[in-house]
């Protein structure tokens, strides 16, 4: 069933067996899991099946320090959430994700790989594409050939293509016919209540933009509303616990991360015949359908990654790039493309520094310029643009705090600080360096750095990758970590969290597949120490 | 069937025009900067032993042909190689090894935004300035 919170009965109390706050991957992935079973649960949603810009405009929120996109852009409130803009990128995170590498500060997760991915399945289901195989030869890519590197160090890998599934759409039927599940929609959880004594929920306190305010009691309440919102939600209900709940060790909202996504460099192969096709972007629909071994078509686009062995030699972050095709056009204009109002590192306007950024590019590429105008030889008909997605260190100073300013409903906004390290800094280096000197050897390409690697700030065109986590890390210490093992909040009985915002270290695999393997998981625990 | 790690004639031009570019580069940082003739260009395919008809001209460098001695002097073992390289064919092959070993080994050098090779660059500048 499901419901309107704006046509509750004011100051009504609504009851549940489990409570699961917002409707995202997260949120609808453990309701498939719990429909039709002995649980009642009541489903929360601040907007309706449709976006609406009213609520849409509770995700504003503040950005300081590194360039990164308008909270209200790169997160969407409206059933199924952001998988509303997802682009379907589905792969698990590596083994090497889940250890605590000596190199990596705060690194390690309570969880082993194994305990997650008996999770990846069930994942892969929900998201319409099949079993997780990332490993190109477990494919039959005799069409689209992975570059034959001579060695290891640097590798392909797959990613498969989810249509990409859109969670509201897809599933809306399932929950709402499910006799166990009550959904509210328009429903905005304004603040969760702990009892006085600081130990178990008691209730939320629930508004809706058209002024009605109802609550919600349950045995179980679950946090689900994405990386960012996780944290505001729960340093903002600070009634009670005056530091925000879970927040005894002020580790709520800090360790923020995102994957860096950045053009890095151009590569010139030194020859057509090697193809390059299964790592086009734009092809995948078509030329990039293989025939899984012994199974159905499948969408899937290879990427470049550092062997975990070089990671632990060259103590990096875990490391991938897309290789896609570009144009003498696009590569003159490519920063301009990607330009965006943004802020200085020191979290200054640095308009300077733009005009500095533009006329060195236009420098860079001047020879090309004149080759084009001038020169007897044609331009290269193509090169390949290498774009970094990289895992970020964890780091406490990146961070997630409330502003002073206040949304519709009275609630602070979150406030934004992305913040990187000398690590990540450290692992683009290396990982470039190494993916030439594989092209070299191979006699594959040439490559040509983009970027000033030695510069002391990011270049202005790298962006972040709306993947937030990071703000409620799990860890079984409560002094290092929001969430245990089971995802339970530290020193609270019935509060869980799950979703991005609980990733101790984030891979450079996109997120959504993990984050519905951690919800699915999360679920099925509930429903067994529940019932 | 076509052998896909064979460079055609597109890639090597294709390569060779942003080489020039990675050579007048490094000129510039040598405070010799000039055009490049086309000659040079030449020279600079020839060297990197992708055209067998010009490689002989390297050889008319004498700042090339010290060069080459010196960087046979890194690798010993390459050293009687170059030395007993008596046609442009056992040359190019010498030096094209010698790059392949320095992919191999990591022993890479970062010019203008290029990752190169260190022999690569090495005679890629040499090459440019002895004719600039």
């Amino acid at each position: 069933m499901h419901f309107d919170g704006r046509a509750v009965p004011r100051d009504t109390e609504l009851t549940a067996d489990l409570c699961i706050i917002g409707s995202g991957p997260a949120g609808i992935s453990m309701a498939l899991e719990l429909a039709g079973g002995p649980l009642s649960v009541l489903i929360l949603e601040s907007g309706g099946f449709d976006p609406d810009p009213q609520t849409q405009a509770l995700a504003r929120g503040e950005v300081i320090g590194l360039p990164t996109f308008p909270l209200e852009v790169s997160r969407l409130r409206f059933f199924g959430g952001s998988t509303g803009h997802w682009g379907g990128f589905c792969r698990a995170f590596d083994p090497i994700d889940f250890e605590a590498r000596p190199w990596v500060p705060h690194s390690g997760w309570p969880i082993t790989h194994a305990e997650v991915a008996q999770y990846y399945e069930r994942a892969h289901e929900l998201c319409q594409v099949g079993p997780p195989d990332y490993e190109p030869d477990q494919w039959d890519l005799a069409e689209t050939p992975p570059l034959p590197f001579g060695s290891k160090d640097v590798r392909t890998r797959l990613i498969q293509f989810s249509p990409p599934t859109r969670f509201g759409v897809r599933y809306r039927d399932a929950v709402v016919r499910a006799p166990n599940i009550s959904l509210y929609l328009h429903s905005v959880v304004t603040s969760i209540r702990p009892e006085a004594n600081g130990k178990t929920i008691a209730r939320l306190d629930v508004a809706t933009l058209s002024g009605n305010r109802f609550t919600v009691k349950a045995r179980n309440y679950v946090l689900a509303v994405g990386g960012i919102e996780n944290a505001r939600m729960l340093l903002a209900s600070n009634q009670v616990m005056q530091r925000g709940i879970g927040n005894d060790n002020d580790l709520v909202g800090r360790y923020f991360g995102d994957h860096i996504n950045l053009d890095t460099a151009a590569l010139i192969p030194l020859s057509k015949d090697f193809s390059f096709k299964l790592y086009e972007r734009g092809n995948r629909s078509v030329a990039r359908r293989p025939l899984r071994k012994g199974g159905r078509l499948a969408s899937v686009m290879g990427l470049l990654d550092l062997d975990p062995a070089v990671q632990r030699s060259e103590r990096t972050l875990n490391y991938s790039c897309e290789v896609q095709p570009t144009y003498f056009s696009d590569h003159f204009m490519h920063r301009e493309r990607y330009y965006m109002p943004v802020q200085s590192d020191t979290g200054e306007q640095s308009s300077f520094r733009q005009v500095k950024e533009t006329l060195s590019t236009i420098y860079r590429n001047l020879s090309d310029a004149v080759s084009a105008a001038f020169g007897k030889e044609s331009i290269p008909d193509s090169y390949y643009e290498l774009m970094s997605v990289q895992e970020q260190a964890p780091n406490p100073s990146s961070r997630v705090t409330l502003s002073g300013n206040k949304d519709a409903l009275g609630m602070p906004m979150a406030r934004l600080e992305w913040r990187l390290t000398d690590l990540d800094r450290h692992t683009l280096k290396v990982a470039v360096r190494r993916i030439a000197q594989a092209l070299g050897a191979a006699d594959i390409g040439r490559l040509r750095v983009s970027i000033d690697l030695d510069a002391a700030e990011w270049p202005l065109h790298m962006q972040s990758s709306w993947h937030h986590c990071g703000t409620t890390r799990m860890h079984e210490n409560p002094r290092n970590g929001v969430v245990d093992a089971n995802l339970r909040v530290h020193g609270l009985a019935n509060l869980y969290v799950t979703g991005s915002s609980v990733f101790p270290t984030n891979s450079s695999s996109n997120p959504t597949p993990t984050v519905i393997a951690l919800s699915v998981r999360l679920a099925r625990h509930l429903k067994q120490t529940m019932s | 069937m076509t052998d896909p790690t064979r460079p055609t004639r597109v890639g090597r031009r294709l390569f060779l025009r942003q080489a020039v570019t990675v050579a007048a580069g490094i000129c510039c940082a040598a405070g010799a900067l000039t055009e490049l003739a086309p000659l040079e260009r030449d020279r600079l395919l020839a060297a990197l032993g992708l055209e067998r008809r010009q490689a002989a001209r390297i050889l008319d460098s004498e700042v090339a042909r010290q060069e080459i001695e010196r960087i046979a002097a890194t690798w010993p073992q390459r050293r009687l190689e170059l030395a007993g390289a008596t046609t442009d064919r056992q040359l190019r092959m010498t030096i094209r090894r010698a790059i392949q070993e320095d992919y191999a080994n990591g022993n890479l050098v970062r010019v203008d935004g290029w990752f190169l090779a260190s022999t690569e660059a090495l005679i890629l500048a040499l090459t440019a300035v002895a004719h600039a």
